[in-house]
């Protein structure tokens, strides 16, 4: 079995307005603490996971670790050293046959050394927290990188042997315009990463930005972000765009080169299993779900004591699998064998596809149910449809 | 009891001009309850009627009084509702007595309860005794107030008695003048029996209790009866009186005022107006009774599927308590089972609801109130029709007539330009226009019912700025040009969106219905034509276009728990929407028609 490793670096130098996750902005002091805590978590996972109560299924014995996903957060803040010791740990851990290493980093931390130290201690893929090409929608989110800072990273890091470069792009920051986003979008073209991610901008509590625009307030710029169709699209033009550009579009929000397609994030959509370290990171065993704690203070501290600190550890019902297996696998661009998934979970799924075939939501081929690509922006619809 | 020492009175008065404060005073200085059982406000028992100020339920309370000519006399204090939905109990209570303490508060003067209160009063040839309340208040007019009573109600008021009910300032005088001027009842205990019953409440132990007036002769335990109207026997259990305790006696005789218990089951079978007879030598029936009728109608749909049954059973047990209100199941296409529930009035309809909201925890939603139309077919056959489903299609209606309404208005003069306005807008002819002192005025106004029945209390106070007062009554029913005003979403017609409206009209809140319900529906996975139509000529149309964004943003590090949350919480979102259809319609949507009569309150 195959197995995914990610770790949490929950550490920013500042926190963008949009930001709607666990992260802080904490003194460089704390970071060496963290890194001893995670290294500990990844070393004694296996008596800690017993502690707390979470039973790795039997596969997970001779599971080979194929990818790593150094997530964050801004774990590019982390020196290249601490890198390598969490990358070592793993390794020294887990049979591995790595295949993909990631690391997500902001343009702003990038030099010759660091881009160096990465290819050194076993990174070969950057994910860009890129976002815009435009330096008015950079400044307004509180991002720290501009355009210039793009344009220095990428050579750097191709220089240092880095060739697996993904770019991550929002659709519907404040004062976007059917222009702006052009503009960047072409540009992303012109420098021709591996990979693409776009998200549509989430208005939620849970950011600064989210929660002004749902009190109609106007800091952040909150009264200059496009409205829902026009994001709508700027992501339709950007999957003209990309896919006239060589990209294959393979996930709701991913866009790779043929053969860059992210083997670490399939795994989410898969439902394969991955084990998370660090504060506020997430697992899979295939059977269960749990998170550790998202204070990295509170994490650190647990840790130094020996001791994970898992929340929400849930044990999937068959209901709730099922729509998973739905709601992730649609997420995917080539589909989900439905017949497949009727069969092993003994359910009539056909009626439910029928009327969001007949409006255009879904298409079938045979066996296979995959969502219509002009619809993919009301993808929530289909799911919402199928949930349970 | 000797019938000389014995007075039969009522106190009737505008709302918060100080009846029940009145009432608790006189049951405390006769004695009725002491000071430590005095319960403010004793008569207003039910939780809403002491919220809103209001008396629903009449009930009867018996004092003794020692008068200051040294007699013991029988004070029966019979409280009336004070609201015009139940003006039909009013006039039975009031046919119980012989007097009235006619309140008026001294700052506000003669306002439209009433004067309403006091026609029936006077209709029912009682002495009526004027009081002003609240002279204490600093803006108390007592001179002023008077010569209203004279002027407006034509009413000597030269004696009218000045008190402040609160501080108890000249209560111990409304007793005197009880005594002094409210006649004795007529009527003789060796007559063949006949008793006024007035009101009745249902006690699960012993069924309906119906308070009674006896007209003539005497009613002992264990006498055989009969209720004329309804022409059903029962056996006498019980005999009492209230004081308000309950006191069991041994006979009522002629001129009193008590309750009967005689195994009777629901208060329907004892209805308001109807006469007690002895069974072996019946009398003939007392003047005055009516079958009740609803004149409001209203759709009652519970939010839940599942609160239908728990619905059912509390509107059974309202209706043990409240012969007036009716209902029975209705089938709506869009908000699936429910009931048909009929309604006194306005008032009657917002406390039923807002009982089974709090007394029984059921969430509802109501349709928009109708009146009952009676209508013509084209082959002549007449129909009675008090719902928007239940009309004929356009071509098989040869006539419509609807119920109109008198109703009187009293207000300030400065607000009379929006009221005759508003008056003017809702169809109403003027009857009569009358300065009741330089600054307050008196309208009178011909109104259809369903003009009434969407807004125009509201609209009224607020064009008064609350200080207008109004009264109505049914006048008949008269020939209009109404139609249906279908809704049709997605193509389908939405049959608890329908409305009743007069042509003229149609155009405008047709178009004012489809904008509001497309600012409330959301956007679904597909266009979403909202169309108003007559008959099948489409009036209003708006759309509410396809969602284009709805989709789920990055997932950090495989935190997939959060994405189902998200799913899940939407997918809770559509539940409590109503599907008709393919569509997905929020409640709001549904209080939307009570709305668009109103053009005064768009957004």
């Amino acid at each position: 079995m195959k197995l995914g490793v990610y770790i949490q670096v929950p550490f920013c130098q500042t926190k963008c307005t949009y930001c709607n996750f666990h992260t802080g902005v904490v003194a460089r002091e704390r970071y060496g603490p963290y890194v001893a805590a995670v290294e500990r978590e990844i070393r004694e996972h296996r008596k800690m996971y017993r502690e707390a109560g979470i039973a790795l299924p039997e596969t997970f014995a001779d599971a080979v670790v194929d990818t790593i996903y150094l997530g964050g957060g801004t774990p590019s803040l982390l020196d290249p050293e601490d890198l390598a010791r969490l990358l070592d740990g793993v390794r020294e851990t887990f049979p591995c046959a790595l295949r993909e290493v990631t690391l997500e980093a902001d343009p702003e931390t990038v030099d010759e050394e660091k881009a160096r130290g990465w290819f050194q201690a076993g990174i070969d893929r950057i994910s860009f927290g890129l976002q815009s090409f435009s330096d008015r929608e950079l400044s307004a989110v509180g991002r720290m990188h501009r355009r210039e800072d793009i344009e220095r990273a990428v050579p750097l890091l191709r220089g240092a042997g880095i060739g697996n470069i993904s770019f991550d792009l929002i659709a519907g920051l404040p004062h976007q315009t059917a222009e702006s986003w052009g503009a960047t979008v072409g540009e992303v073209l012109a420098m021709g990463p591996e990979h693409i991610s776009i998200y549509m901008l989430e208005v939620d509590e849970g950011s600064r930005l989210g929660r002004e625009i749902l009190s109609k307030g106007g800091r952040y710029g909150a009264n200059s972000v496009p409205g829902d169709d026009e994001v709508a699209n700027f992501y339709d033009f950007a999957r003209g765009a990309l896919s006239a550009g060589g990209y294959h579009h393979y996930e709701i929000s991913n866009w790779a080169i043929p053969g860059n397609e992210s083997r670490h994030n399939l795994k989410y959509w898969r439902r394969e299993g991955y084990l998370g370290f660090g504060a506020g990171a997430h697992s899979f065993s295939g059977t269960q779900r749990w998170a550790n704690e998202h204070d990295a203070a509170k994490y650190t501290e647990a840790l130094a004591a020996g001791r994970i600190p898992c929340e929400g550890l849930e044990a999937l019902s068959a209901a709730q699998a099922l729509d998973e297996e739905l709601f992730l696998g649609l997420r995917q661009l080539d589909g989900i064998d439905i017949e497949k998934i009727e069969r092993d979970y003994g359910v009539q799924l056909s009626s439910r596809l029928e009327s969001l075939e007949r409006n255009g939501l879904v298409e079938r081929t045979g066996p296979v149910v995959r969502l219509a690509p002009a619809r993919l922006s009301i993808s929530n619809e289909v799911f919402v449809d199928l949930l349970r | 009891m000797d019938p000389r020492f014995i007075r039969n009175f009522c106190i009737i008065a505008h709302i918060d001009h100080g009846k029940s404060t009145l009432a608790d005073r006189l049951l405390e200085m006769t004695g009725a309850l002491t000071q430590r059982e005095m319960h403010e406000q004793v008569l207003d028992s039910m939780d809403l009627e002491r919220e809103r100020g209001i008396t629903i339920k009449a009930k009867s309370i018996r004092l003794h009084y020692k008068a200051k000519d040294g007699h013991t006399y029988r004070l029966n204090l019979i409280d009336t509702p004070g609201h015009v939905d139940f003006s039909y109990e009013v006039s039975r209570a009031l046919s119980a007595c012989e007097g009235a303490l006619l309140v008026v508060d001294a700052s506000q003067g003669v306002e439209a309860q009433t004067v309403a209160n006091t026609f029936l009063a006077a209709g029912n040839n009682l002495t009526i005794v004027p009081v002003i309340n609240k002279i204490d208040l600093p803006a108390a007019q007592p001179d002023f107030v008077k010569e209203q009573i004279e002027s407006v109600l034509a009413i000597p008021a030269g004696d009218a008695l000045l008190i402040s009910a609160k501080s108890g300032i000249g209560v111990e005088d409304v007793l005197e003048a009880i005594v002094k001027r409210v006649p004795p009842p007529k009527g003789s205990a060796e007559n063949p029996p006949q008793a006024l019953i007035f009101d009745s409440w249902f006690d699960p132990y012993r069924g309906a209790v119906v308070l009674v007036r006896v007209m003539e002769g005497r009613f002992t335990n264990h006498m055989k009866v009969r209720l004329c109207h309804s022409n059903d026997t029962y056996e006498i259990e019980q005999l009492g009186t209230l004081t308000p305790k309950p006191v069991a006696l041994q006979e009522l005789e002629a001129g009193d005022v008590g309750f009967i218990v005689a195994n009777i089951k629901r208060v329907a079978d004892a209805r308001m107006g109807d006469t007690v007879t002895d069974a072996s030598r019946p009398a003939p029936p007392l003047p005055g009774f009516e079958a009740i009728k609803p004149m409001v109608f209203a759709g009652l749909f519970p939010v839940l599927a599942d609160d239908y049954e728990p619905l059912r059973d509390a509107l059974g047990k309202l209706q043990l308590n409240d012969a007036a209100f009716f209902y029975e199941p209705e089938n709506s296409v869009a908000l699936g089972f429910g009931f048909r529930c009929g309604f006194l009035g306005l008032l009657h309809m917002e406390i039923v609801q807002e009982r089974l909201e709090r007394e029984f925890g059921i969430n509802l939603i109501t349709t928009a109130p109708s009146v009952r139309y009676r209508i013509t077919r084209v082959g002549g056959e007449a129909i009675e029709v008090d719902s928007p489903a239940k009309f004929p299609t356009p071509s098989d209606i040869a006539k419509i007539e609807e119920p109109i309404i008198k109703a009187m208005i009293i207000t300030s003069d400065d607000s009379v330009g929006g009221i005759l306005q508003l008056c003017q807008e809702k169809r109403g002819v003027q009857k009569n226009f009358e300065y009741l002192s330089p600054t307050r005025v008196m309208l009178t106004y011909e109104l259809p019912l369903n003009e009434i029945v969407l807004d125009f209390y509201d609209r009224l106070k607020s064009v008064s700025r609350g200080y207008a007062s109004l009264d109505y009554q049914l006048a008949g029913y008269q020939e209009s040009d109404l139609v249906k005003l279908d809704v049709l979403i997605a193509g389908e017609p939405v049959d608890a969106l329908a409305l009743i409206i007069h042509r003229d009209f149609a155009f405008e809140r047709g178009r004012e219905l489809v904008t509001r319900l497309r600012k409330l529906i959301p956007r679904q996975m597909f266009d979403v034509p909202i169309q108003a139509a007559i008959g099948s000529r489409v009036i209003a149309r708006e759309t509410v276009s396809a969602i284009r964004k709805n989709v789920l943003a990055k997932c950090y590090g495989g935190d997939i728990s959060r994405k189902r949350k998200l799913l899940e919480k939407q997918k809770e979102g559509k539940r409590r929407m109503k599907r008709v259809g393919q569509v997905d319609i929020p409640q709001e949507a549904f209080l939307a028609v009570l709305k668009v009569a109103s053009s005064s309150d768009d957004e």
